[in-house]
């Protein structure tokens, strides 16, 4: 099969469109969904009773929703008749994809930060480390080794999760397909979405495995 | 070292969430008492109507989550088996195959379903599409699932199997996989709640299902937030439950036991 | 564990057989054994594809859970021709056609231009109403017409002849598409988009669901409704014809125009045939 078929010819700049919409919803996704989620995460491991019950529920909430009745929320919501943040469906959809992701790496960098032996802080405030120098030196490397691997499948989820800010009429890849297949009637536009999205996902798996291979050798 | 510390951590922890809820429950009163939140929108969640209305679109939600699990389950754990035995041209073939369904996006996978196989003249309807969707993709992962749970039997277990008189499949039905089930369930249970969350795309193709249902309500009562977040805790009330579950079985299982551990990689990730 | 397959697998059977239900009708009318007639009354029920989400249409109605407007009393009036009962089934605007060749339903009666294209993939029974396509911006907007289009967020519905108009009349139009009308109402009120354009009939609907709303510029096309039917089944465009000839000869026409359009319109059109 062609992959730039008539339709997908006609509709180039569209499609294109597409694949930008939905590397932009990924890359600032990704970055949104770190920030919060190291925020989250630390107030989980030190925010005292309250504020990390508050982060648990914030997580448990919203891993245990559909990422599509959050964007349709986030929707309404944000639009200038209610909050008025924003009536652009992209950016709906990187703070949906931010705070949806972003509950998936705060379990992902709690579970690191607490991976590291609580007896090691000790001994390096006991060796003149301050809190800072003892978190900065000792904990974050062995951390960030440990949440490597799990926030590396996060973030091949959050590539695949882009797909359904489409419902809320963000034109990135599945919804210029859409578009494609109800003007030519065909889903050649759907076939050339997917071997786009495949390259992303299976590229990021890739990256990964290699990655994971050096942090096994590194231990 | 006495029980009392842990005792008192996990006090700590019970009255964080009793605050947790309170400052929650209280934050909801003071929108209804101040006006911020206004009541009007909330009152035909009062009446019985809207939830037989709203019943209906669950229980096609929970029939879509519970027929696709079986079916995924039915196909993954063969697929497993033949992932982790066969070598050679069919091992990779099958390998290949779950590492592209695992790589699709499932929302693309249920639209090029839909789309596709009734451009081939076969009549499929959206539920029974994304049935036939989430079941491919659920497949795939379950078979990574229990993949990760065959790796983690000893080796010793099925050669001693083995070298009592079993053939190799009667090793594995009766040795291998009872034990490898029961080590992934915390996994089977998460990767269910994927599945009942990923019920919600087929909305998108035109599937009556509970957010189907909500979408008729609001459109006639036109309370939309507020619909949208009794959607919501409708899927949470389902799903939570099932995370306690599934941390419940981790917890008492060794931390080499966990697919994550096994495989090197966490499978269940939404 | 066996017998627990068993019954799954029986769950499994029963939602794939979904909806099956058979209707014995004392006085069916009888058809020609091969007729397209026949073979629906043999499943016991028309399947009607419809909005589920066009007050004055097709509206889903979720305290009686049953399809209200214009287009669901099409289809009752021609399941009863036919001596079934209906079964509704949404069709949305991208969807509508696919669904007619697949068999996935037996007709379309979803406010459906009956365009010259496609004539050529689809049949079409006479035309039950002229709508025109026309603007909907909220009450302090200062777009006046299909010109003010240009450079303005326009909501619509994907997969729609609306969709194509806007492009062509006012090309600088940000087009935003939705599957369903609602989608595009929501968005106008709360301000995602600053205009919906579509069919009159549909917009008289929305201006219903979002009260700040008003209807602008007029009709700029005429679109011409019609109940789609998929090619090779003229004796069932035949019988819908009649049926809508019998309905205007006998005032039962008039009476859903009555019941449905009036209200939106204050006046009841004539059939348009």
């Amino acid at each position: 099969m062609p992959f730039f078929t008539p339709a997908l010819v006609e509709h180039a700049d569209l499609f294109f469109g597409g694949i930008r919409t939905t590397l932009i919803l990924f890359a600032a996704g990704l970055a949104a969904s770190l920030v919060l989620g190291v925020f989250m995460a630390s107030l989980r491991v030190w925010g005292g009773n309250v504020l990390s019950s508050l982060a648990g529920a914030y997580v448990e909430f919203f891993r245990n929703t559909p990422l599509l009745v959050q964007l349709f929320f986030f929707a309404v919501l944000l639009a200038p008749a209610n909050l008025g943040i924003t009536r652009d469906p992209v950016v709906v959809g990187i703070i949906g994809l931010a705070i949806y992701t972003g509950a998936y790496v705060t379990e992902v960098v709690r579970s690191g930060i607490l991976s590291v032996d609580a007896r090691q802080i000790e001994a390096s405030r006991s060796l003149g480390l301050s809190q800072i120098q003892s978190l900065r030196l000792v904990v974050l490397p062995q951390a960030v080794r440990t949440v490597i691997p799990p926030l590396g499948n996060v973030a091949i989820a959050l590539a695949k999760n882009t797909t359904i800010v489409s419902a809320i009429a963000a034109n990135e890849l599945l919804k210029v397909a859409g578009i494609i297949e109800t003007r030519n009637a065909t889903i050649d536009g759907f076939i050339a979405a997917l071997f786009v999205l495949w390259a992303l996902t299976m590229s990021m798996a890739f990256i990964l495995s290699r990655l994971e291979r050096r942090l096994a050798f590194a231990r | 070292m006495t029980a009392a510390p842990i005792v008192r951590a996990a006090g700590r922890r019970v009255s964080g969430q009793v605050w947790t809820a309170a400052i929650i429950a209280a934050l909801i009163v003071a929108g209804f008492v101040s006006g911020t939140i206004p009541v009007k929108p909330w009152e035909p969640f009062l009446r019985l109507d809207t939830w037989t209305f709203l019943g209906r679109g669950l229980v096609v939600t929970l029939v879509m989550g519970g027929v696709s699990l079986v079916l995924a389950l039915a196909i993954g754990i063969p697929l497993a088996m033949a992932r982790s035995s066969l070598r050679g041209p069919i091992g990779w073939l099958i390998s290949g195959y779950i590492e592209l369904v695992r790589a699709t996006p499932i929302l693309a996978l249920l639209l090029i379903i839909f789309l596709g196989v009734s451009r081939l003249g076969i009549d499929l309807p959206a539920i029974q599409a994304a049935i036939v969707g989430l079941t491919i993709y659920n497949s795939a992962t379950i078979a990574e699932i229990v993949r990760a749970g065959i790796k983690s039997i000893p080796g010793g277990e099925v050669e001693a199997a083995r070298s009592l008189g079993l053939n190799y499949w009667q090793t594995m039905r009766l040795v291998v996989l009872p034990q490898a089930i029961a080590r992934m369930m915390p996994a089977i249970v998460s990767q269910l709640i994927t599945l009942m969350k990923d019920t919600s795309l087929a909305f998108i193709l035109g599937a009556q299902e509970l957010v189907g249902f909500g979408r008729s309500f609001f459109t006639f009562y036109g309370n939309v937030l507020e619909t949208y977040i009794v959607l919501a805790v409708v899927f949470f009330l389902i799903n939570y439950p099932l995370s306690l579950i599934s941390r419940r079985l981790e917890a008492g299982r060794a931390p080499t036991e966990r697919p994550s551990a096994v495989l090197g990689k966490d499978v269940t990730i939404a | 564990m066996i017998k627990r397959m068993t019954i799954f697998l029986g769950v499994i059977a029963f939602v794939f057989a979904a909806c099956s239900s058979t209707n014995t009708g004392a006085d069916k009318p009888s058809f020609a054994a091969d007729s397209t007639m026949a073979k629906i009354q043999a499943n016991g029920k028309l399947v009607c594809g419809t909005k589920f989400d066009v007050r004055g249409f097709g509206f889903k109605n979720p305290t009686t859970n049953t399809v209200e407007g214009l287009d669901a009393d099409l289809c009752r009036a021609i399941a009863e021709a036919l001596g079934v009962e209906p079964e509704f089934v949404e069709a949305v605007s991208a969807n509508r056609i696919p669904f007619l060749q697949e068999d996935k339903v037996d007709i379309v009666a979803s406010t459906m231009t009956a365009t010259d294209k496609r004539r050529l993939e689809i049949d079409f029974s006479h035309i039950y109403y002229v709508a025109g396509q026309s603007i909907l911006v909220r009450d302090d907007s200062s777009i006046a017409s299909v010109t003010d289009l240009n450079g303005v967020k326009v909501c619509s519905g994907e997969g729609s002849t609306s969709e194509k108009n806007v492009r062509d009349k006012a090309p600088t139009a940000e087009l935003v598409l939705f599957k369903t009308y609602t989608e595009s109402g929501q968005a106008l009120a709360d301000g995602r988009c600053d205009a919906v354009s579509t069919d009159d009939t549909i917009l008289f609907g929305l201006k219903e669901q979002f009260p700040a709303t008003k209807i602008v510029g007029g009709a700029f096309t005429e679109e011409p409704l019609g109940i789609g039917i998929k090619k090779g089944k003229e004796d069932l465009v035949g019988l819908i014809d009649s049926t809508l000839e019998a309905m205007k000869e006998d005032g039962r026409l008039a009476a859903l125009y009555e019941k449905w359009i009036k209200p939106f319109t204050g006046t009841v059109p004539a059939a348009p045939f």
